[in-house]
């Protein structure tokens, strides 16, 4: 899956969140997006997952153009997009393994494939004595590798991560991180908008630096500046 | 593997009535509340429309003869209306017979019996036709023997009286129920309106994850009906259970006035247009309720 922001500005009222921002991500890149806080991190998530729509310019995931997408076409868009929120968002009245299989019903997989699919992801974020449980009953996290296991039971073609390591812990930190390069090692597109130097130099990878709104920087191998 | 996963929008349905019980019996007794005085007023519509109907079948006029009629004179008027065309039958009924009738319908109630004799009671001709049609004429012929006749009484002025009420009832029924209807729509509206706005998170959550609207609104779907469909069912349950309960007693009380004669094949009609009619109340609240939350 890849990414086009072009001329992008978006404005809440008479805040400019982004400012004139184009870039480009292609499919199975994996992409930090980095800047202090209210840099405009969570506002290119967010217009990537069409939560929001441009005030200017276009953004475009493969070939459709958000801006003017019917919102049937967004629905199924968002359902091949694995999405790890700062603030979890996960359903507070449903266990770890219930919000996994609504993802995977929403996702339209047949409750025959649920059994798997929880068991698989399930191993892989390390939550499986903990799968009965509520949101409420989990650490920082936890939280976060069930949303991990959320995202990635559907199979993503893309998994975006905005601010994912705020609550975990160093060794935890790079658990995800290794998670997230192997998914990213079969051809999904990552991208994860981070303020964490020490990830972001360690990795590596292609870094667009945003800064009150502005396009920075956009190196190949980029370090946290 | 543990058990199943929940994510079956009925189960979600439940969980949301369970978690707001208050708000759950408030929506089910408004329902409710509606469908009693609906089905009562069905009931009541079944019950006019048969006494309509017995009172019509039997076309009759009652003219009280005066105390000092003789029974020559009474004879020979008695032939005399015999002979008019549409007169189906002439019944006298003496002092007598009037006294033995007054102890029949009064004999549970002593009070009434004291005092009372054959004397006091008057005599009358009871004149059934053969149609309503000729009501008119023959209750004027009685009217013109002031001679004999005390007092006509003409069951036409009864059974206009009845069919006025039986049209009042089924107009000012209908309006009453579209009116309840109407506040027990705006009522769970607003019910599962409170409901919505307390799951904005979740619902938000599910939105980002690609579900559909009707996803979204497929539980609270299921409460609207359920409450339309509960309401319908205890409103019904009352009613007609007071009518089984009491059909006995009171048909007795009537004998022979069959007003409460709903037929059996009818009451499961009547009771399916309610539930019909409560799914498709509570359906179209939800529906509306979730409608205007998802387009916000």
């Amino acid at each position: 899956m890849k990414v086009k922001l072009d001329k992008v500005t978006k404005k809440f009222g008479q805040i400019v969140a982004l400012d004139d921002i184009s870039f480009e991500v292609n499919k199975g890149d994996f992409v930090f997006i980095t800047g202090k806080s209210g840099a405009g991190k969570s506002t290119v998530i967010a217009l990537i997952l069409a939560e929001i729509k441009p005030t200017q310019g276009e953004v475009w995931v493969n070939d459709l153009l958000l801006n003017k997408a019917r919102s049937g076409k967004l629905l199924i868009l968002r359902r091949q997009i694995g999405v790890i929120y700062q603030d979890f968002r996960l359903l507070a009245n449903k266990t770890v393994k219930e919000n996994i299989t609504v993802a995977l019903e929403v996702a339209g997989y047949k409750e025959g494939d649920w059994r798997e699919k929880l068991n698989q992801v399930l191993e892989t974020v390390s939550l499986g004595e903990r799968s009965e449980l509520f949101p409420s009953q989990l650490s920082g996290g936890e939280l976060q590798r069930a949303c991990l296991a959320r995202a990635l039971a559907i199979n993503p073609k893309m998994v975006i991560a905005d601010e994912p390591t705020g609550n975990l812990d160093p060794e935890t930190i790079w658990q995800f991180m290794g998670l997230l390069n192997s998914v990213n090692e079969l051809g999904v597109t990552v991208i994860m908008a981070t303020h964490n130097f020490d990830i972001v130099n360690s990795m590596g990878r292609r870094v667009i630096r945003l800064d009150q709104g502005k396009l920075i920087s956009d190196k190949k191998k980029g370090k946290y500046e | 593997m543990s058990k199943k996963p929940k994510v079956n929008p009925l189960t979600a349905a439940w969980h949301n009535l369970r978690r707001s019980p208050f708000q759950s019996f408030a929506a089910v007794t408004i329902m409710w509340l509606n469908f009693l005085v609906a089905t009562s007023l069905v009931v009541l519509f079944f019950v006019f429309n048969s006494l309509l109907g017995y009172l019509e079948s039997r076309p009759e006029v009652t003219a009280f003869l005066k105390d000092q009629t003789s029974q020559t004179e009474i004879n020979r008027f008695k032939e005399q209306l015999e002979s008019l065309d549409g007169v189906k039958e002439v019944r006298l009924v003496s002092k007598e017979d009037a006294l033995k009738i007054y102890r029949e319908q009064n004999k549970d109630n002593p009070l009434l019996l004291e005092m009372v004799n054959a004397s006091i009671l008057p005599a009358s001709l009871e004149v059934s036709a053969t149609s309503s049609d000729y009501l008119v004429g023959i209750a004027d012929i009685l009217k013109n023997e002031t001679d004999l006749i005390e007092e006509v009484i003409f069951r036409e002025d009864v059974v206009k009286n009845i069919g006025f009420w039986v049209k009042t009832v089924r107009n000012g029924g209908l309006v009453l129920v579209g009116l309840l209807s109407f506040v027990s729509l705006v009522v769970i509206m607003v019910i599962i309106g409170m409901k919505i706005s307390a799951h904005r998170e979740e619902i938000n959550a599910l939105r980002s994850l690609g579900a559909t609207s009707f996803y979204i609104q497929k539980p609270f779907l299921f409460e609207g009906i359920f409450y339309g469909l509960m309401g319908a069912i205890f409103g019904f349950g009352i009613v007609f259970g007071a009518y089984f309960y009491w059909q006995e007693e009171i048909r007795n009380f009537l004998d022979p006035i069959p007003v409460l004669s709903i037929s059996d094949r009818i009451i499961p009609i009547i009771f399916s247009i309610e539930l019909v009619s409560g799914l498709f109340l509570g359906l179209t609240a939800a529906w509306l309720a979730t409608r205007r939350f998802l387009k916000k």
